[in-house]
C-alpha cells in the first residue's frame, strides 16, 4: 500500500484502530471463557468462594462491553466504514453483545450454585454432575475456538463451531431426559436436579452464542452467513 | 472505425455486466489518445428507470467512458473509439445517426454548473429551440414551466425565470443545468461528477432530484463520493485502469464486493 501526505496517515491510524477492535474481542472472548471455566469449576466442587468471585468480576465483563461499544461508534462516526471494513465493524459489534450475554450465563450458573448442595449426593446426581461437566468441558473449547477466530481466521475452526452446536442440542435433551426419569423414580433431589438443569440450559445457551460469533467471523470474512440447519 | 489496436481478450469483469433492464449498453468498448489506451473493452449495461454509478480512481477513465456514451469524446481528433454503444438496441455509431440528434436523446451534466450567461428562462428554452420542439413563443414558456414543474423546481425558479443563472448560488446553478439537460426530452442522463463543486447541503439536493428522476429516465452517475453513489444508485459499476474491474447491485458492492481491488477502493485505502 502508498501512502501519501495526511491521507495516508488517516489510513494507518484507521488500519490500527480495525485491529484493535478485533484485540477487543478476543480480550472480551477470553475474560468471558474464564468466567465460564470458573462458574463451571464452582459447579463441579462446589466452591462457594470461588462462585462469589465470578459474581464479583461480572461487572468487569459489562464495562467491556460499554468500552467496546463507546469505541466501535467511533471508528463508525470517524471513518465510515465500507465493504470488509464495514463488514469486520458489524462482526465485532454483535460478537461483542453475543459475549457479554456468555458473560452472564457465567453468572447465572454461579448463582445456581447455592442450590446445589452435594454433601450426600445419591450416585445418579454425581452421574448427572460429570454429564454436565463434560457438556462444560465441551462448550469451553467451541467457545475459545469461535473467539480465537478474530485472532487469526481458520475456515475449517469456524466450520467446527458451527457444526459443533447441533451435537450439543442432543446433550441438553439427553440430559433432560436423564433428569426426569430420575425425578420419576423419586431417587433425586428434586432442587438441586432442577439447578442441574438450569446450568446444562445455560450451556446450551453458550454453544449458540459461540456459534454466533463464528457465523459473524464468516460473515466478516466472506461477507455471507452460513446457512443454519 | 480504425481497427489498431485489436485484442481478443475477454473483459473479466466481476459480477454480471448484462442488465433485463438494460437501455444502453456499450460492448467492448475501447479509446485511445494517440498512444495511450484509456479504455481497455468495457462492456456495460445501463437499465432503464435506474441510477448505474460509475466509480473509480482519479484517471481511470470515467469521463471518457460516460463521454462514449453520447458520442462526445469523438469532438477529440487524437481520439479513436472502438466497440459498440447501443442505445434501445440501435448502434449510436451506425452510418446515417445524426450526431445531433442523437445527442437529444441523451442529457449531461457537468462537474462544474455551466449555465449560459443567460437569464433562467434562456437556459431552458434555447435547448427547446435549436431541437425545433417549439413553434411559437407561448407555446415556448408554457414548455420551459414544464420543464421545471418535472425537475422539481418550478417553485424555486418560477418566480425569477428572468433573472440572470450566474446570479444563483452554484448548487442552484447545477440543478439549473439539470432542468436544462431535460429540456429536450433526453432518455438517458449521463451525470459526470454533478454534486462534486457543491457544499454538502447542495449536494444532498442534487441527490434527491437524482432519485426523483430516476422514475423517468436511465441515469449514468460518475460519482468522486462514494457515500453519494451508495445513496443514490442501484447499480454500482467499478473501473480501474480502462477496465472494469466489478459490477452488482449497488447493496452488495459496498458491503461485499467479490474482487479485491474493489474492497481495497470502496474501502478508500490509497493505491
Ligand atoms: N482529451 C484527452 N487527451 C489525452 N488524454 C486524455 C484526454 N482525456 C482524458 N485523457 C486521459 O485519459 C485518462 C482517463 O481520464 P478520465 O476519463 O478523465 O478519467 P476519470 O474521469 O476517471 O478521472 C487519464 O489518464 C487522462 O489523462
Ligand atoms: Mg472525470
Amino acid at each position: 500500500m502508498m501512502h501519501d501526505g495526511a491521507e495516508g496517515h488517516t489510513f494507518k491510524r484507521f488500519d490500527g484502530q480495525l485491529s484493535n477492535l478485533h484485540l477487543m474481542v478476543v480480550e472480551m472472548g477470553q475474560a468471558v471463557h474464564q468466567q465460564v471455566q470458573d462458574a463451571l469449576t464452582a459447579v463441579r466442587t462446589q466452591d462457594i468462594q470461588l462462585a462469589q468471585k465470578v459474581l464479583g468480576r461480572h461487572q468487569d465483563i459489562d464495562r467491556m462491553e460499554v468500552r467496546a461499544d463507546a469505541e466501535i461508534v467511533e471508528v463508525i462516526a470517524q471513518n465510515a466504514p465500507l465493504a470488509s471494513d464495514l463488514r469486520l465493524v458489524v462482526a465485532v459489534s454483535k460478537s461483542v453483545g453475543d459475549l457479554q450475554k456468555v458473560g452472564e450465563e457465567a453468572a447465572r450458573m454461579a448463582m445456581l450454585l447455592e442450590e446445589i448442595q452435594l454433601e450426600s449426593a445419591p450416585p445418579l446426581m454425581e452421574t448427572l454432575l460429570a454429564e454436565v461437566d463434560r457438556m462444560g468441558g465441551s462448550v469451553l473449547s467451541h467457545l475459545d475456538t469461535a473467539v480465537g477466530l478474530f485472532g487469526q481466521w481458520d475456515e475449517e475452526k469456524a466450520l467446527h463451531v458451527i457444526a459443533g452446536h447441533r451435537q450439543m442440542d442432543g446433550d441438553f435433551q439427553t440430559e433432560l431426559h436423564r433428569v426426569m426419569t430420575c425425578l420419576l423414580e423419586e431417587s433425586l433431589d428434586l432442587k438441586a436436579a432442577v439447578r442441574l438443569v438450569l446450568v446444562a440450559k445455560s450451556l446450551d445457551r453458550i454453544i449458540h452464542h459461540a456459534l454466533n460469533l463464528a457465523e459473524y467471523a464468516m460473515f466478516e470474512v466472506y461477507g455471507g452467513v452460513a446457512v443454519r440447519s | 472505425m480504425a481497427h489498431l489496436f485489436v485484442s481478443n481478450q475477454p473483459t473479466a469483469a466481476v459480477g454480471e455486466w448484462r442488465s433485463p433492464k438494460a437501455r444502453m449498453r456499450c460492448e467492448d468498448l475501447r479509446v485511445r489518445f494517440g498512444d495511450r489506451e484509456v479504455l481497455r473493452g468495457v462492456s456495460l449495461d445501463m437499465g432503464r428507470n435506474e441510477v448505474t454509478a460509475v466509480i473509480g480512481p482519479a484517471g481511470a477513465g470515467k469521463s471518457t467512458f460516460l463521454r462514449c456514451l453520447n458520442r462526445m469524446v469523438e469532438a477529440n481528433h487524437h481520439c479513436e473509439v472502438q466497440g459498440r454503444v447501443l442505445l434501445d438496441g440501435e448502434d449510436i455509431h451506425a452510418p446515417g445517426v445524426d450526431a445531433v440528434r442523437f445527442r437529444g436523446r441523451i442529457g449531461m451534466v457537468f462537474p462544474k454548473p455551466n449555465p449560459y450567461p443567460k437569464s433562467i428562462y434562456e437556459n431552458v428554452a434555447y435547448g427547446l429551440r435549436i431541437h425545433g420542439l417549439v413553434s411559437c413563443k407561448s407555446e415556448e414558456s408554457s414548455l420551459v414551466e414544464l420543464v421545471f414543474r418535472q425537475a422539481g423546481l418550478w417553485r424555486e425558479f418560477g418566480r425569477r425565470l428572468l433573472a440572470p443563472a450566474l446570479s444563483l448560488t452554484p448548487g442552484e446553478q447545477q440543478r439549473l443545468c439539470i432542468a436544462r439537460a431535460l429540456a429536450v426530452n433526453p432518455e438517458v442522463i449521463l451525470m459526470d461528477e454533478p454534486c462534486s463543486s457543491l457544499d454538502l447541503g447542495s449536494g444532498a439536493k442534487i441527490e434527491q432530484m437524482i432519485d426523483e428522476l430516476r422514475q423517468a429516465y436511465t441515469i449514468v452517475l460518475v460519482s468522486h463520493s462514494l457515500k453519494s453513489a451508495a445513496r443514490v444508485s442501484q447499480r454500482t459499476a467499478f473501473i480501474r485502469e480502462g477496465r472494469l474491474v466489478e459490477v452488482g447491485p449497488t447493496a452488495m458492492m459496498f458491503t461485499a464486493p467479490s474482487h479485491p481491488l474493489t474492497d481495497r477502493f470502496i474501502s478508500g485505502y490509497s493505491e
